[in-house]
């Protein structure tokens, strides 16, 4: 188990590291460009202020007063609610679908079933493979805001990033699950792609739905992005016990489903 | 006691009886062939054996364990060959082993292996030859010393040379108590170092007969061409059909034992002498169409 763990961090780590790299520089050119629009603060509130209010609750500009009063709620809204969950769904789902999925499209599972390993086992090498690369990237991301907003002179509120870590390890664990669930079903990577892919834009659609109309507002409960609101776990320093139950119930939830379909399917290579 | 043994083992896709109750046995110390064509179902039998795919019925014991439940203990016991082994592209031979006898908790003869195969191990997969692949898939499931080994089209890729050289350590093997469980479309390589073989066809065994048997079950394809005149009649003898005669020439299609044709060929004056092996199918039509 501890060498497919290794062997499939070994193969994932130079999109880790593509992913980090790609999260840093924006972190720099958000962090270098704070100091000026907080200058400006101002100006763009009263820009912001023109745009509907369903408009601002939908993309999460909820509280545009608040916006440039800090880096966090800066932060959370410029970098940790579209680009960071883009990199992190984009990571996890690639790692998810390459863990069962892609060992049977490439044909390379024939290798690893000819040997003394359960099913059971592999999975698991697999799908904690996968959750360490979860931890490692909301690890560095988060973790490089610190010299970023040293070096531009900004404050920051550490604690505020820790309900960040939680809250995005959380989410990242419940998109992985979805996608380890289904490498477990199907046998092409690019279906495991498209269904974990097509339901989370499902989700985020849903959520964006929900806040436009009051009669909807039941459906973001349905959403993955309902529970995983950076402006309140960076911004408000938040993190509801809801958020908690629904992620782990989830992950629990799928990677049962996962164990019994990949123990009973028939794994064939073309 | 049999180290393989399937009982009336089925597997169905869809309304395609790919396995349709199988039975045999595998001996300990033998190598066993499993002989049919393509699509008669050989290699969904072995990935039943191997637990990759479950059957619809029927079951699959391995060393007096169950290929379901047992599969784990099974396979410390088992070196297994794909029929067009995957490997990972971007790992060299070397990291291939490392990875594997990681999983198995290590290898007894690799290094032998290698040599014996004349194989680099320090070049990456996918700069390998399909000859290359196959060895290092071989080297994978022999370098444990298993108990028992079971090949899924053994010497796809390889050239005659090697061929002879993973005949001899199949020999080698199975003189050592090894059992081996070789699945094969190509009479002649059965013939020539299986003790017992399983005839399957459509799903179905058909047959399962002692190599010596399975060997009065040739077909050859003779032309020749005469230096004179040829009398066909010389050739009218029991098992011979002459498929095509001309004036310096005839086409032969001689069943089982040739060395009779041989005598009488080798009184004329010969130009010019073919003799290749008729196609399974052929074979099977032949000898096991009513079955």
């Amino acid at each position: 188990m501890k060498t497919i763990f290794w062997r499939t961090i070994k193969d994932r780590r130079l999109i880790l590291i593509i992913f980090i790299v790609i999260c840093i520089l924006f972190l720099w050119l958000y962090i270098s460009l704070f100091p000026v629009l907080q200058s400006q603060a101002e100006q763009l509130q009263k820009l912001l202020e023109t745009y509907p209010a369903s408009f601002g609750d939908a993309f999460g500009f909820k509280n545009s007063a608040l916006f440039f009063s800090n880096l966090e709620n800066y932060l959370s809204t410029e970098m940790f609610t579209f680009m960071w969950p883009i990199l992190l769904i984009s990571l996890l789902v690639s790692a998810g679908g390459y863990s069962i999925a892609g060992e049977i499209e490439k044909g390379t599972i024939e290798t690893l079933l000819a040997q003394p390993l359960s099913r059971l086992k592999l999975f698991f090498a697999k799908y904690l493979a996968g959750f360490s690369l979860l931890v490692i990237f909301t690890t560095l991301s988060i973790v490089f805001v610190f010299p970023l907003a040293l070096a531009y002179r900004i404050d920051f509120s550490f604690v505020n990033y820790i309900y960040l870590w939680i809250g995005g390890n959380l989410f990242g664990l419940a998109i992985l699950s979805l996608a380890s669930m289904f490498s477990a079903i199907f046998s092409e990577k690019g279906k495991v792609y498209f269904v974990s892919v097509g339901l989370l834009v499902l989700m985020y659609a849903l959520n964006i739905i929900a806040s436009l109309k009051d009669s909807l507002d039941s459906l973001k409960y349905i959403s993955f992005f309902h529970y995983f609101d950076p402006n309140v776990l960076l911004g408000e320093k938040k993190l509801d016990w809801l958020t908690l139950v629904v992620f782990l119930g989830f992950s629990l939830a799928c990677i049962i489903i996962a164990i019994l379909v990949f123990r009973k399917r028939d794994v064939s290579v073309a | 006691m049999a180290v393989i043994e399937t009982k009336n083992l089925k597997k169905y896709f869809g309304k395609t009886h790919a396995v349709d109750g199988v039975d045999f046995e595998v001996n300990k110390g033998e190598i066993f062939g499993f002989l049919g064509p393509n699509g008669a179902g050989k290699t969904t039998t072995i990935r039943m054996m191997m637990d990759f795919i479950k059957p619809d019925q029927g079951e699959i014991k391995i060393l007096g364990k169950d290929s379901q439940k047992d599969s784990v203990e099974i396979k410390k016991e088992v070196g297994y060959l794909a029929p067009l082994p995957r490997l990972y592209e971007n790992l060299t031979g070397k990291e291939h082993i490392r990875l594997i006898s990681s999983i198995r908790g290590g290898e007894k003869n690799a290094q032998e292996l290698i040599k014996k195969f004349d194989f680099d191990e320090n070049k990456k997969v996918r700069t390998l030859s399909s000859g290359n692949r196959q060895k290092l898939s071989l080297i994978l499931a022999l370098m444990d010393k298993p108990k028992v080994l079971i090949l899924d089209e053994l010497t796809t890729g390889l050239d005659p040379i090697l061929q002879n050289a993973v005949y001899n350590t199949l020999l080698e093997y199975r003189d050592k108590g090894i059992t081996i469980f070789l699945s094969s479309h190509n009479l002649p390589e059965v013939q020539r170092i299986c003790d017992r073989a399983a005839i399957i066809r459509e799903g179905k065994i058909v047959a399962v007969e002692e190599v010596r048997e399975l060997k009065k079950k040739h077909i050859f394809n003779v032309n020749i061409v005469f230096d004179d005149k040829v009398e066909a009649g010389d050739f009218k003898m029991k098992g011979v059909e002459i498929k095509e005669k001309l004036d310096y020439s005839l086409h032969l299609v001689v069943k089982g034992d040739i060395n009779t044709v041989l005598a009488k060929i080798a009184k004329y004056k010969v130009r010019d002498l073919e003799i290749g092996h008729a196609g399974l199918e052929e074979v099977f039509l032949e000898f096991y169409e009513d079955k």
